[in-house]
């Protein structure tokens, strides 16, 4: 991982600055990389926020906020994730009890929309039906 | 600059976007940071370094106020100087001339924040 956050730093003389540079991210297989975010009403916590990170060299990350100042005890997933087409595979390393997870994803504009498509576990159909009514917004 | 060892360290995340804030304040805490303080634009992240002296300071590149660049000019005149970690979801060549010549320790892009790997990218190992 270092090895990652050391690639990105940037310490050599390069190019200038334009007025409106453009965002960062979309890898050669077309997926964005960034942080995406929506929100939604959980039916168990509330209002929430979440936010998947997806970093061009595979590592995924996934943070839920609770926005009305409630209390959850969920804290970040991290994974990994690949790219075949339009099929997003997303393995969830920790918390270890969650499932790997299939999405089909299309990108629009500034805008990430996920599908969901496979899970082992019966209950992220549900939870997903919820998250997938509205799309991820890219965060600048 | 910067802190020496230490077993939490503490930083200040300087960012206009609320949702960002807040995953980084989520992820970094659960990496063993403490998230000391948030500010919104560079005046604000000025006065909140000031008076709460963090380790770090994680600063935005694109704020409403002041360009990230001149907060970390600002920031670090001090004695004390935090670290300065500069932040953007733009392409990193974008700002690579000017992240050469600033006082920041490194720049990030926002989707490769990671509190494990920054640690150790600036030798904060655990006491």
């Amino acid at each position: 991982m270092l090895v990652t956050v050391l690639a990105v730093v940037v310490l050599v003389s390069g190019c200038a600055l334009g007025d409106a540079p453009p965002p960062a991210g979309v890898r050669p297989d077309g997926f964005p990389t960034g942080v995406f975010e929506k929100t939604y009403d959980d039916p168990d916590f509330g209002p929430m926020r979440l936010s998947w990170v997806f970093a061009a060299h595979g590592d995924w990350a996934e943070v839920p906020e609770a926005t009305a100042g409630q209390t959850t005890d969920t804290g970040p997933a991290r994974g990994h994730y690949t790219v075949d087409g339009d099929l997003l595979s997303i393995t969830v390393d920790t918390p270890p009890s969650w499932s790997d997870t299939q999405h089909h994803w299309k990108l629009e504009g500034d805008r990430l929309i996920t599908t969901f498509e496979h899970s082992d576990d019966p209950v992220d159909a549900d939870f997903f039906a919820l998250l997938d009514r509205q799309p991820w917004v890219r965060v600048p | 600059m910067g802190p020496g060892p230490v077993t939490r360290p503490t930083i200040l995340v300087i960012d206009d976007h609320g949702g960002f804030r807040a995953t980084a304040r989520r992820l970094l805490e659960h990496d063993g940071w403490s998230v000391i303080g948030e500010a919104v634009d560079g005046e604000t992240g000025l006065a909140a370094a000031a008076s709460l002296a963090p380790d770090v300071v994680l600063l935005d590149i694109g704020l409403p106020d002041v360009d990230g660049f001149v907060v970390a000019e600002r920031l670090a005149t001090g004695a004390d100087a935090p670290w300065i970690v500069l932040i953007s979801s733009r392409d990193p060549e974008t700002y690579r001339e000017r992240v050469r010549t600033s006082p920041a320790v490194a720049f990030l892009s926002k989707h490769e924040l990671d509190g494990t790997a920054l640690r150790s990218l600036l030798g904060l190992t655990a006491s």
